[in-house]
């Protein structure tokens, strides 16, 4: 984990696990606790700011959807 | 091993010239797979009696009408993601581990039409995501430069083979830098297609708006040799661009005389720092690009954190959709590698997902401004040489970025080529791409690199393989 300590608490954590339906042991989901407050510097990295106009590309970058 | 077997372009010369058969070259690289395999396992299944039978055909044909393509004849392997009629397809997953699917895949489909030879399946990280797994059914491959070293994936096995002359060619998919990795890692050529330009149908999808398959090789003309077979619409994957197929081949000698090529300078100096041998091999590529005629800048990009994040949400959200099912009901049938990093899409809202997609939107848009200014990128392939096995952390994909996901976000086509040898005596790698749709050029430029700086003639030190077939 980095130095900086953990973005989210353990007993938040398990609370999402428990929201997302997944059935894990105790110390799977003290594992995964580890990778989320990892991911969660990537996921606070996507939520920036931009213009409220600003909408998601096609679901495919290039491709048919593209050519049409 | 003295008895490497030829590139593809030599052995399909030699095929046409009728100086080699398809069997005795089949031959040759069973007996490698034969004697290399216990070393490092880049096989999940090997086909042997098929891959001969189909040679044999080969040579009949040939034999009769000339060879139809100039893969006709060519022994080649797929990743084990890639479904293939009658040869199980296990994603190297104990979930599947007995899948045998009724029906080929797209490329498996182009490729036999064209008279490529498949010799088996390779190893993957389980359903391409994930790392090293010594937890599956099948060991992870090893790479051949030192068995001890991780050979990068998730098309490990492919690249592995390919190095270790086991196959000529072989296809491998990309979602986050699959192809290209392995390819650094192990020395090869890896060609990343621009999205849509090849079929993902019946390769199993790992985050669909990412995945691409393409061809692996040990040189950059055989990757474009592959490539002209594979191209083309199908109907079957909704990604598929519906346009006619470009000459990948013919002016691939040509010159890059004012091609302009922006160095992607702060992704291995400045967002993440590159060993010095890998910045001098970028530097070096760059005086070869410029000593041919090309225009050679500098171009600043958003950072490759920012790419990062952004591909490997969208990656995570679409590839936990992919496995939610199987997670709630079989998640102790994975691996730890894969399923602790596909469990993360678990935790991620609609609103991740949604602001991921709108970022990279934004981020497209700025890498189209910047490639309205140069022709080629030109970047890492990967940041130091391959390391050991043991030192790869499930946890790496959330640490370190990676140099080749923003061509996943874009769908731009991008290649990695071996960019000359580490102290350890391991590949280093550069990486290009270009607008998309523009293979011929990106090959172009690529292969007039490898004939510049000759270093396809070093293969691994692997050992006697013992009394091989000789052709």
């Amino acid at each position: 984990m980095d130095s900086s300590g953990p973005l989210m608490a353990l007993a938040e954590f398990k609370s999402l696990v428990k929201r997302s339906g997944l059935t894990l042991a105790e110390a799977h989901t003290e594992e995964l606790w580890k990778g989320y407050n990892l991911l969660r510097g990537l996921i606070d990295a996507v939520h920036g700011s931009r213009s409220l106009e600003t909408e998601s590309a096609h679901i495919f970058p290039l491709g048919r959807d593209r050519d049409r | 091993v003295n008895d490497w077997p030829p590139t593809i372009a030599e052995a399909g010369k030699l095929i046409a010239e009728r100086r080699i058969s398809s069997r005795e070259l089949t031959e040759v690289c069973l007996g490698r797979v034969r004697a290399l395999e216990p070393l490092l396992s880049a096989f999940i299944t090997v086909d042997a009696d098929r891959a001969v039978a189909s040679a044999e055909k080969a040579d009949g044909e040939i034999a009769v009408s000339g060879p139809r393509s100039r893969m006709h004849g060519i022994p080649i392997a797929y990743k084990d993601i890639f479904k293939t009629k009658g040869l199980r397809t296990t994603a190297h997953s104990k979930l599947l581990q007995d899948y045998v699917p009724g029906e080929d895949c797209g490329c498996a489909e182009r490729l036999s039409a064209a008279g490529a030879i498949c010799v088996g399946k390779t190893a993957t990280h389980e359903f391409a995501m994930g790392g090293p797994s010594f937890d599956l059914p099948w060991p992870p491959a090893r790479n051949p430069w030192d068995p001890a070293r991780f050979p990068g994936g998730s098309s490990s096995g492919t690249a592995v083979a390919i190095a270790a002359g086991e196959i000529l060619g072989g296809m491998g998919s990309d979602t986050g830098g699959s192809i290209r990795l392995p390819a650094a890692l192990c020395g090869t050529a890896g060609l990343k297609p621009t999205y849509g330009l090849v079929s993902r149908a019946g390769v199993l999808p790992l985050a669909f708006s990412l995945d691409h398959a393409g061809p692996m090789a040990w040189t950059v003309e055989d990757c474009a040799i592959m490539l002209q077979s594979l191209a083309g619409f199908d109907h079957r994957d909704p990604a598929s661009a519906d346009r006619p197929v470009a000459d990948y081949c013919t002016g691939i000698n040509g010159s890059i005389r004012g091609v302009r090529i922006g160095v992607v300078r702060h992704f291995f100096e400045a967002d993440v720092s590159a060993t010095p041998e890998v910045c001098r091999a970028i530097d070096d590529a760059a005086k070869v690009f410029a000593d041919l005629g090309a225009a050679v800048r500098d171009v600043v990009l958003p950072s490759l954190q920012e790419w990062h994040a952004c591909g490997i949400i969208i990656l995570l959200a679409e590839g936990y959709s992919v496995h939610e099912e199987w997670f709630r009901s079989r998640i102790t049938e994975y691996g730890a590698m894969m399923r602790d990093s596909v469990a993360m899409g678990a935790f991620l809202t609609a609103a991740d997902y949604l602001q991921a997609a709108r970022r990279r939107r934004e981020l497209c848009d700025q890498m189209a401004a910047v490639m309205s200014e140069v022709d080629i990128l030109l970047s890492v392939g990967a940041f130091a040489e391959a390391p050991l096995m043991s030192e790869v952390d499930k946890w790496d994909v959330f640490r370190t970025p990676l140099p080749t996901i923003p061509f996943n976000v874009t769908g731009y086509p991008a290649l990695s080529i071996c960019a000359g040898y580490g102290a350890k005596g391991l590949p280093l790698a550069l990486h290009l791409a270009a607008r998309p749709f523009e293979e011929p050029l990106l090959l172009r430029v690529g292969h007039r690199y490898e004939s510049e700086t000759r270093r396809r003639r070093r293969r691994p030190d692997l050992p006697s393989a013992g009394e091989l077939p000789t052709r």
